[in-house]
């Protein structure tokens, strides 16, 4: 899965075919098809917004060269004689994860206790922080956690397996504390009443410092590229959230920053660079998924000083994010291993004697690619009414293929006879 | 044609493109005929490109 549904992806790749380079169209293809997450997110954007650029009227020209430079940014662009040299580029949590790995431990943790004939969901994990220490310009939220390859020895030692031992004779309330490792501040808890497996951290994406986080490592690394490229005039950065937690929050006064304070910072250090735009997946807060309820929203960040004479250019900038397609996912939804469109199982509608459904998810079982018991499970209404309709003697009258060109999934529509006595008794008969 | 449906046409990326019941009036069963699309990027990996 990705932030755009493949179908748009790949409309955007026949139509960036129009102007980009083939080595630049086939390393964007062999990223997309490639096996990391995040090179494919960062991908997306960057087909996307060279894309939105192209369309916007501000005449790109892709990775130019200038005499002197020593790099080549993404792209040059003009507008009413103002030109501005851009280099796009992605934020995420990813550097964070790392350094923070409680999903790591958590999936570990789930695997032994499935290993020994547990259910995890009547676990828990908590792991402690430097929670005290935080305030505005102090050290980062870090939790007492160890890397992946101490995991063994720190957590999962003998003590670890006599507590498992205890839970599976017992089967009561228990909770485990490892003390190998000193810097480990974590417990692990078992509770026959919990419904699911619970997981606590500190949330170590806030941000208390204006120049170690996510966003200002990636501006920073830019603008270092950005000066190197032997260019003279304008230049700007096009930054994509790429799930990164720090660009959809607001910074709590005095408490802590959001993405305002550490981009306004950011420009404020680096005066060559001019203008940063800031390109988001915000969702309408319904709660739901899908292109309905998700857009992109665009930002510019540009000091007052240098706005006055590149306001031409800033303003056709801003509308970039009408340029672009409708998000499918949020970035961190997005970041999903498996290299697939999303399917529309379990979506659908039953009227009268119609039952429309995703017509992948009829192809998967179809197929043999899903297993009929997690169709079942699914799309259990619409097995529910496949039933009602043999139980009445229908049969199906006709099928057909809704085609939804911009998404991953189209819709198969079956409609229902009348009761046929090919599969149900005959009716009684009177004279006509 | 089982064979197909079970393997071939979604493992190369292709969707259900149309679908269509076939009505046989005097007997007790019908058709039904899926016609399959191009592979599609929906299911399947991005092609290369060439600049047009």
């Amino acid at each position: 899965m990705g932030i755009f549904s493949r179908r748009i992806v790949k409309r955007l790749l026949e139509e960036n075919s129009r102007f980009l380079p083939n080595d630049k169209l086939n390393l964007h293809v062999n990223h997309l098809n490639g096996v990391s997450p995040m090179q494919r997110l960062t991908t997306e954007w960057e087909i996307a917004v060279l894309n939105g650029l192209h369309k916007l009227g501000v005449e790109p020209r892709f990775e130019p060269r200038f005499e002197g430079g020593t790099s080549v940014p993404d792209v040059l662009v003009s507008y009413r004689n103002i030109e501005a040299l851009i280099d796009i580029t992605t934020a995420s949590d990813r550097g964070l994860d790392g350094e923070n790995p409680f999903r790591l431990l958590s999936d570990e943790l789930i695997r032994k206790v499935r290993e020994r004939g547990l259910d995890p969901n009547k676990f828990g994990l908590r792991v402690e922080g430097n929670w005290r220490q935080l305030h505005l310009g102090g050290p980062k939220p870090r939790l007492f956690i160890p890397q992946p390859a101490g995991f063994d020895s720190a957590v999962f030692d003998g003590q670890f397996v006599q507590f498992l031992d205890q839970v599976a004779a017992s089967g009561r309330k228990a909770s485990f504390r490892p003390c190998s490792d000193p810097n480990a501040a974590l417990w692990i808890t078992h509770d026959p009443a919990q419904q699911f497996f619970t997981g606590s951290h500190l949330d170590y994406t806030v941000t208390f410092t204006g120049n170690r986080n996510p966003v200002y490592n990636r501006l920073d690394a830019k603008a270092s590229q950005l000066k190197k490229a032997g260019f003279n005039g304008a230049k700007g950065i096009v930054l994509c959230d790429a799930g990164c937690s720090l660009l959809s929050k607001n910074g709590r006064p005095g408490l802590d920053l959001g993405p305002n304070e550490v981009i306004s910072g950011f420009l404020d250090s680096e005066a060559q660079i001019d203008f940063i735009l800031l390109l988001r997946v915000k969702s309408d807060s319904s709660g739901l998924f899908g292109p309905e309820h998700l857009k992109i929203v665009c930002e510019m960040f540009v000091p007052s000083v240098k706005r006055y004479y590149l306001d031409p250019l800033i303003d056709r900038l801003q509308g970039l994010a009408q340029q672009l397609p409708s998000p499918e996912n949020t970035p961190i939804n997005a970041y999903g291993t498996e290299d697939e469109g999303k399917s529309f199982s379990g979506g659908g509608t039953m009227t009268g004697q119609k039952i429309k459904m995703s017509a992948r998810a009829v192809l998967g079982v179809l197929s043999g690619r899903t297993k009929q018991e997690d169709f079942v499970r699914e799309n259990e209404p619409f097995v529910k009414a496949f039933e009602r309709m043999v139980v009445e003697g229908r049969r199906l009258a006709d099928a057909k293929i809704g085609h939804v060109p911009e998404r991953d999934d189209d819709w198969i529509e079956f409609d229902f006879s009348e009761a046929d006595p090919a599969v149900g008794p005959f009716k009684r008969m009177g004279t006509e | 044609m089982m064979k197909q449906l079970r393997g071939e046409l979604p493992a190369q990326g292709r969707m259900l493109a149309d679908a269509m019941i076939e009505r046989v009036r005097e007997r007790d069963d019908d058709w039904i005929e899926f016609t399959f699309s191009d592979v599609d990027s929906a299911a399947a990996p991005f092609e290369r490109m060439r600049n047009q």
